[in-house]
């Protein structure tokens, strides 16, 4: 290893990415560390004839025996009084009626670009009340810091990875204008913004790191709506296409492909000095530093800290409290496929372009403590196949007719809610290892009352939706019995107090001075149903400046 | 590709299935230039062997019966290929070698199914059509009722069916049918003003 880190980071993700592009640009030299490969996005197959039936290289990758990392924990015995939201399907294999929910799900992307490689692109800042819950709500937890701290912050990344958007949002705070304008709404979203406002609603442009014109090396969006199979045109913010080249510019970045990071080292102070791990070839190494982010993840990342347990460090790096892993919150949702009354050509355009945030904001009745956004994705409905065997039923002439009909005219009617953090919901660590000999994450999460509310209100909304566009109903999806970890987050949570949390609001782990942590797990709250790769990749630029601040005066 | 590649690519594969040359159009895939074989999988999709010889799966005595089930499924119509005429076994084959989950059902599969269809009356060593489609859609309603499906061949049928579904609409014939253009380069739908 003949390179001399400054920083060495764990995960080339939404957050490690930035975090490696903000300390390349303060002069540091920082050695990246990602568990997958590096990926050529001309190779994706998302513009070949059958492309419905590949997956992308970070599929196949990402789905591979050697990197599952975690097992799902008791499965929760599910409530009957909310059987309306379990999941069904007219047409797919079916399945025993669950008695309990399915196991967890941790859907990611392994390798360069981390799951900015198959997200849809949605880049939202979070609510300024998302900041204060508990003060606010007198729910979940405020975070250590505001809205406004962040806000500059935002308004960096969204040019750093280019997203279009229009700057009026009644729902959320005044702000300028976006780097790129708009993308127009497809059909489908024009034809669910009228039933949004025909029931008091606002269904309005959903702001995407989404190129409508070029850039150099970038290809503007040609709508062909494969954001979630990798973007072949690199007209998606992804970071491996939209900060990593940026930061590699600089010669100051060293990535390390194929690396999976599993403990970290530590002196008798407890100051981090090396991350260990076994390389492509299964041999053990050591990359030593003067500082550390770890951004793998929000089940990865409380696992490499609880491994890392031993002399300084009894109960895992940053766990004196004993909250390293707990608060983890996961993906609240629902999805309500229907039919509208002809093609609207659904399965083109760009994935979610539009969003409903009357609820996103508000508190108390339909709302429920927390809050959810409500809108509209093609979901499975992105060509022919996933019609013939998600949309239409059965099989021959009358399978064929119904096809000519409806294709083009399907949708998934989604809300995302905010799961309140418990610190029941949890990492921690297995008895079944893994390939290297060490634990498992293992994923401990249950719905409680007012996540199963908060569903149940989405489903209602949705249902209202449906009815006032005309459309059939024919299908749902729900985290009622379908754990879904799209957007887990919470597990090494920021907070003033080391006894309450993790990190503190610059991402510094209590007590370790020289390790921050720069992904979801950092999350005090969910955003009231906002995506969040937008505020992961805001927080580590954040913390990744406050991190060579503190490195220069190290230096002094 | 663009999106008149992709179309010409359709129209000329639906047109020439009629005429009795599917197979070779789908080696085409509706690209400019030629193709070995076809593929039910692009050259970006994970590496794996090269497709098994035919009848590695499904014996090959066996391939009239089992194209006569999936042409029960995508009949032919107007100038519409039926699921047979897409090229379907070694696409299958190659579909069923990818996964070694899938393999193993349809190695014990399918000579479930085979024992049922059976035991139906036959005409000139195969089953009769209006019956088997019969049969078949009993096998579905019966997969269906039962959530959690039916026994081997009931199971066996039900995946079948999805199969010969998912490669048949994968096609470029397949997806002239529904006058899908593929994801090709494209405006977004619609007109271009906000709503």
């Amino acid at each position: 290893m003949s390179f001399d880190a400054d920083v060495c980071i764990v995960g080339a993700g939404a957050g490690g990415a930035v975090a490696a592009w903000a300390l390349t640009r303060q002069n540091l030299r920082v050695l990246l560390l990602e568990a997958g490969p590096r990926f050529d996005p001309s190779r994706y197959p998302t513009h070949h004839p059958g492309w419905e039936n590949s997956l992308s290289p970070f599929q196949a990758v990402s789905t591979r025996p050697e990197h599952l990392s975690y097992e799902s924990g008791e499965r929760e015995v599910l409530d009957p009084e909310f059987e309306h939201l379990a999941s069904r399907s007219p047409t797919a294999f079916s399945r025993v009626p669950p008695r309990r929910r399915r196991p967890f799900y941790y859907s990611r992307a392994i390798g360069v670009g981390g799951s900015t490689l198959h997200y849809q692109a949605e880049a939202h800042r979070f609510p300024a009340h998302a900041f204060r819950m508990r003060s606010e709500r007198g729910v979940g937890a405020d975070w250590p810091l505001a809205y406004d701290d962040l806000a500059p912050y935002y308004e960096r990344i969204e040019h750093l990875i280019g997203v279009a958007g229009d700057p009026v949002n009644p729902f959320k705070p005044a702000r300028g204008p976006f780097p790129y304008p708009a993308h127009p709404l497809s059909p489908a979203s024009r034809v669910l913004a009228d039933a949004a406002r025909g029931l008091g609603w606002q269904a309005l442009a959903n702001p995407v790191a989404i190129l409508p014109r070029p850039l150099p090396g970038r290809e503007a969006c040609h709508y062909c709506n494969g954001c979630t199979r990798g973007c072949a045109v690199r007209a998606k913010g992804s970071v491996d296409v939209a900060v990593i080249p940026e930061a590699e510019r600089t010669g100051r970045l060293e990535i390390v492909t194929n690396f999976n990071a599993t403990t970290l080292e530590y002196d008798a102070d407890g100051k981090i000095s090396a991350v260990n791990g076994f390389d492509a070839e299964g041999r053990e190494q050591r990359h030593p530093a003067r500082a550390f982010v770890l951004a793998a993840g929000a089940i990865d990342t409380p696992r490499i800290l609880l491994n890392s347990s031993g002399g300084a460090h009894p109960d895992g790096v940053g766990n004196q409290h004993g909250q390293v892993g707990r608060h983890l919150m996961e993906l609240l949702f629902v999805n309500r496929r229907a039919l509208f009354d002809r093609p609207l050509e659904t399965y083109a355009g760009i994935p979610i372009d539009s969003r409903i945030w009357d609820f996103n904001g508000a508190a108390g009745g339909a709302a429920g403590p927390a809050g959810f956004v409500l809108g509209q994705e093609c979901d499975v409905f992105l060509g022919p196949v996933g019609y013939a065997l998600e949309a239409v039923e059965g099989f021959g002439p009358s399978h064929r007719d119904a096809m000519r009909r409806h294709f083009g005219a399907a949708i998934s009617l989604l809300g995302i809610a905010e799961q309140l953090p418990r610190a029941d919901n949890r990492v921690t660590l297995a008895e079944a290892k893994d390939r290297f000999g060490l634990p498992l994450a293992r994923v401990e999460t249950a719905l409680d009352r007012t996540d199963l509310e908060s569903l149940s209100s989405m489903w209602e909304r949705l249902g209202e939706i449906a009815e006032s566009g005309g459309l059939e109903l024919i299908g749902q999806v729900t985290a009622y019995d379908t754990p879904n970890a799209t957007h887990v987050g919470g597990t090494c949570r920021m907070g003033s107090d080391s006894r309450e949390s993790v990190v503190d609001a610059v991402g510094t782990v209590h007590g370790v001075p020289n390790l921050v942590i720069a992904d979801a797990s950092v999350l005090v709250t969910q955003g009231a149903g906002d995506s969040p790769s937008l505020t992961i990749q805001a927080l580590a630029l954040r913390s990744a400046e406050a991190l060579a601040e503190r490195a220069r005066r190290w230096e002094a | 590709m663009k999106r008149r590649d992709f179309l010409v690519g359709g129209v000329i594969a639906a047109a020439a299935a009629a005429a009795g040359v599917a197979q070779w159009l789908m080696g085409r895939g509706g690209d400019a230039g030629p193709r070995a074989a076809p593929d039910p999988t692009p050259p970006a999709s994970p590496p794996r062997d090269a497709a098994p010889a035919a009848g590695a799966i499904f014996p090959s005595e066996d391939h009239a019966l089992l194209l006569m089930v999936a042409d029960l499924i995508v009949p032919r119509e107007g100038v519409y290929p039926a699921a047979s005429e897409t090229d379907l076994i070694p696409r299958l084959e190659a579909w069923g070698a990818d996964s070694p989950s899938r393999r193993r059902i349809y190695v014990a599969g399918w000579p479930e199914l085979k024992k049922m269809i059976g035991r139906l009356p036959s005409v000139d060593g195969l089953p009769d059509t209006r019956r088997l489609a019969r049969r078949m859609r009993a096998w579905h309603r019966r997969f269906r009722r039962r959530r959690r499906g039916g026994r081997g061949g009931v199971n066996f049928f039900e995946q079948l069916r999805r199969d010969v579904l998912r490669l048949y609409y994968a096609s470029p014939a397949g997806a002239a049918t529904v006058g899908y253009i593929g994801p090709v380069h494209r405006p977004q739908p619609g007109p271009a003003s906000g709503a």
